[in-house]
């Protein structure tokens, strides 16, 4: 009997422990991030920790029957917490979750240790308790290992960038619009140069060493470096490492608004990039269509681009977008000549992006007749309003990381195809103290472009779903759904005839629908 | 610390020998590639492949005078494989000692100069392809074409580049019907003709035929070096012009021309090489001895020439340096296409010296492309990223082709 319950109290730690742990990563094991989640599912860790102090309370009465009843709570705790869901991200068994696993095993240990054989339950229920915030007290132990080793690396990302003099490195960043960026630079700058990117949305300062130790070649030419900044001084960081010559800030706009507090705390991240150039006598580039950045006065040689503004050095106009993509003119600077642009991309905004790429390559000695081309060929990123057609069917894939102004965007992309438009769509998030008024108003916007809306189930859609009653849209054509998937076997089952076209916006990370 | 120590070179794999019977011949032409590499700007890593097709590096392995005793040589080195370690592809030693480790070098683009079948038909390529690795010259398709003389008269012929009429036979074909086939041949072509193994280069397993008999000899001979066999009517009174070209699909540029001087019948294995393979280390090609360069022809026949080059190189998709052989038939003036070499001997840099590019610019040019193509082909989409089979189950995405 004994041991029966000793197994369920360590069945239930184990699957707390994974499952606390995948969350830590989710909060980018930030120790804030992961208390203020704690707090807003304050529920489920309470639901979990009673389940387990009540059947400790059972047994420690010493009757059977309260045994009994005690093994039937903890059993029911185990099914409790076992996930029932697949993660959409999985827990990546990193180097760095091993050690904290290790720490967090020790000091299991040493809790069980203490005085050995009584309160053999009292402890197993302290662990088991303790547990959600385990991986942070793990996290505060091996801090200055991990600080250690993060330094390792820097320094040997360093010494490889100082053997390379010759290497141009181009910083990119921005609230959003990054990635693509990124991507679009390096197919054109592939027409003359061996050239490295960071892979996927590496954009940490510890992807970017990574980066740099693992994939850098002699033979590199440039390095085009995705910076991402959740706070202040991230940038300054990968800076410091990289000694950016060149460097694009893609936009501005409210996103992680939840550690930046405001949007002048966003301006001071991403101008860190703009600081760390005029150290190395280079050039920035600026999105001068983005409000807040052509607000800014710099003393330092720049470059901006945009659209339909004829005083930016690189501009495009006479822009025609639909569904089969876009097509813009600019001006070559040397010839003076008026250049048309084709390319199978949609969404106005993907022109602004190509634009910063543009510019960056002709700064870099490519003839704007070649980017053309180069232009021509480049195809969308994945889940970046990513256009995925099957003969009736069109879906824009724009899942990730989602932002106020993008939606708009998305959703005016959405408004230039044929047939029905439908949105699939959980809300915003990372907007802080807006995160209700920047839903409310995407579901304002929904309903003058779509005919049906899908409303993916989550605190952030229910402003979504104020945002819409506050108009006079058809009740009936909302619909509430678990999942993105779930939306689109619905909308198959509707069997519409003639054209559908489905924006998927926005795909919520496990950690914020539990 | 001397300032350009610290400077990260580009490490070259310079892979030479190979299972062939130019294998002499390609270490020539890799030594002397090695010695006129910019050594500021690349690291050279010598590997030297056996003739059974062991790879080896060592100190001595860049060292031409070890070759006289190649037994010797390969004690002193150690044997060594290719394999992809993270992000690199490192040369791993085969048979370490305790002391060692098991990392000799690793290499980030591979320069093969190998000649003849069994490495420079597309063999090394499609083995350097495995590892990820970006390598110099022609790929594995037009190597292979280019190495297969019938394949490649195909191709050209499709063009319509000129070539010489041939007649094609398998050593299987030959042992059934060997009376039809002679007779065949007498019938299409008339004496003299010229036997061809199918894939050798440098002249080797080549002959002449003036009658029946000679006809029998040659072809059994050729039998010899190839399974597979080439007849076509030999040019009595002939001219050879040899034309390289360097460039990838999208710009490449003729050289002078240069004419070999024909000593017996055909410019044979012995003219081609061993005439001054004794001359070894210095900057002279190996066929410099016995040609005249710039050939001796007309400007116009020079124009046709290159313009045929070029043709050439375009219809075999090749990349890097080639040298294409052309015969100039004296008593009608036309100009056929003989021959590719995807991987020439010296990699023709007395053609490039004497057109204005000198060796190490032409190397330098060359490992450039290599780059080039590596990064045109990363665009291609080759295998999707997500698995086809994990989304069979789970993704409802996948019930999409229902919808009308």
């Amino acid at each position: 009997m004994i041991i029966l319950v000793i197994i369920e109290y360590f069945m239930n730690l184990l699957i707390l422990t994974f499952f606390y742990m995948h969350m830590f990563q989710l909060n980018s094991y930030f120790f804030t991030k992961h208390i203020h989640w704690l707090f807003k599912n304050i529920k489920k860790v309470i639901l979990q920790i009673s389940l387990i102090s009540i059947s400790t309370l059972l047994l420690s009465f010493n009757n059977s029957i309260c045994n009994i009843f005690s093994i039937i709570i903890l059993f029911f705790s185990i099914f409790y917490n076992i996930p029932k869901r697949k993660p959409k991200i999985e827990l990546k068994n990193t180097n760095r979750v091993i050690r904290m696993y290790i720490t967090e095993a020790t000091l299991i240990l040493c809790i069980l240790i203490i005085d050995f054989k009584n309160y053999v339950f009292l402890k197993l229920c302290i662990v088991n308790i303790l547990s959600p915030i385990m991986c942070i007290i793990a996290n505060c132990i091996n801090y200055p290992i991990e600080c250690f080793r993060k330094k390792y690396y820097i320094n040997k990302a360093k010494k490889i960038l100082l053997d390379m003099p010759n290497l141009i490195v181009i910083g990119v960043t921005g609230s959003y619009g990054k990635t693509s960026v990124k991507k679009y630079l390096e197919k054109i700058l592939e027409k003359k140069y061996s050239v490295l990117t960071t892979p996927k949305n590496y954009n940490t300062t510890m992807g970017v060493v990574k980066t740099i130790i693992e994939n850098l070649k002699p033979f590199h030419q440039i390095f085009i470096c995705e910076m991402g900044a959740t706070k202040p001084n991230d940038i300054k960081e990968i800076c410091n490492i990289v000694k950016p010559k060149l460097g694009i800030i893609t936009s501005i706009g409210p996103q992680h608004l939840e550690s930046f507090k405001n949007i002048e705390n966003i301006i001071k991240a991403k101008f860190e990039l703009a600081d760390s150039i005029k150290r190395n006598n280079g050039t920035i580039f600026l999105n001068f269509d983005n409000e807040y950045l052509s607000k800014q006065h710099l003393e330092q040689p720049y470059i901006t681009y945009g659209i339909n503004n004829k005083n930016l050095d690189y501009n495009a106009f006479s822009i025609k977008t639909s569904s089969k993509g876009s097509d813009f003119s600019t001006i070559d600077k040397i010839s003076g000549k008026k250049l048309n642009i084709k390319t199978k991309l949609i969404g106005s905004h993907n022109v602004v992006n190509i634009m910063g790429a543009i510019a960056v390559g002709n700064h870099l000695g490519i003839e704007l007749n070649d980017i053309a081309y180069q232009v021509k060929n480049i195809s969308s990123v994945k889940h970046r309003l990513q256009l995925i057609s099957n003969r009736n069917l069109n879906i824009i894939d724009d899942s990730y990381n989602s932002n106020p102004d993008s939606s708009k965007s998305a959703l005016n992309t959405l408004s230039q195809f044929d047939g029905i438009k439908i949105i699939v769509t959980p809300g915003l998030i990372e907007l802080g103290k807006n995160e209700k008024k920047y839903n409310y108003e995407l579901g304002k916007y929904c309903c003058n472009i779509c005919d049906y809306i899908f409303l993916v189930n989550s605190t952030q859609s229910t402003y979504v779903l104020e945002g819409i009653k506050s108009t006079d849209f058809n009740i009936k054509k909302i619909f509430t759904v678990n999942s993105p998937q779930e939306a689109i076997k619905q909308i198959l089952n509707f069997n519409i005839n003639g054209k559908v076209t489905i924006l998927l916006e926005n795909d919520l990370p496990d950690n914020y629908n539990l | 610390m001397k300032g350009f120590d610290v400077i990260m070179k580009i490490k070259i794999g310079v892979f030479f020998g190979g299972k062939s019977v130019e294998h002499e011949v390609s270490i020539i032409t890799a030594i002397q590639a090695i010695e006129n590499m910019d050594k500021d700007k690349y690291d050279v890593i010598p590997i030297y492949i056996a003739k059974d097709n062991k790879m080896y590096c060592g100190h001595y392995i860049g060292d031409i005078k070890q070759y006289k005793n190649i037994d010797n040589l390969i004690h002193l080195s150690s044997q060594v494989t290719l394999v992809q370690n993270n992000n690199k592809t490192c040369l791993i030693r085969c048979n370490k000692k305790l002391y060692e480790s098991s990392i000799y070098d690793y290499i980030d683009i591979a320069f093969p100069i190998v000649h003849g079948t069994n490495v420079e038909d597309g063999t090394i390529q499609g083995f350097l392809k495995m590892f990820n690795i970006p390598y110099v010259g022609c790929d594995v398709i037009s190597s292979s074409c280019g190495m297969d003389k019938y394949v490649s008269k195909c191709i050209l012929k499709e063009n319509n580049i000129p070539v010489l009429d041939c007649k094609c036979y398998t050593i299987i074909e030959y042992n059934k019907n060997t009376n039809t086939i002679i007779s065949e041949i007498e019938k299409t072509f008339s004496y003299p003709v010229i036997v061809k193994p199918i894939n050798l280069g440098s002249s080797v397993g080549i002959k002449i035929a003036n009658n029946q008999e000679e006809l029998v000899e040659s072809i059994e001979n050729a039998f010899t070096y190839s399974k597979k066999i080439l007849v076509e009517k030999a040019i009595k009174n002939l001219k050879e012009v040899n034309c390289s070209v360097v460039g990838d699909y999208e710009f490449a540029e003729p050289s002078e021309c240069e004419e070999p001087i024909k000593t017996d019948e055909i410019l044979s294995y012995s003219d081609k090489y061993l005439s001054v393979g004794k001359k070894l280390g210095g900057s002279k090609s190996m066929n410099a001895g016995v040609l005249k360069l710039p050939a001796d022809i007309s400007t116009k026949e020079k124009q046709t020439i290159q313009s045929l080059s070029l043709k050439t190189f375009n219809a075999l998709g090749c990349s890097g340096v080639i040298r294409i052989d052309f015969i100039i038939d004296k008593d009608t003036n036309l100009i056929y296409v003989n021959e590719v070499n995807t991987i020439p001997g010296s990699l023709s840099f007395h053609l490039w010296k004497q057109t204005g590019l000198e060796y190490p610019d032409l190397l330098n040019k060359l490992i450039e492309l290599s780059l080039k193509r590596t990064r045109e082909e990363k665009n291609i989409i080759y295998s999707f990223e997500s698995n086809i089979l994990s989304e069979c189950s789970t993704n409802g995405l996948k019930g999409m082709k229902g919808v009308k």
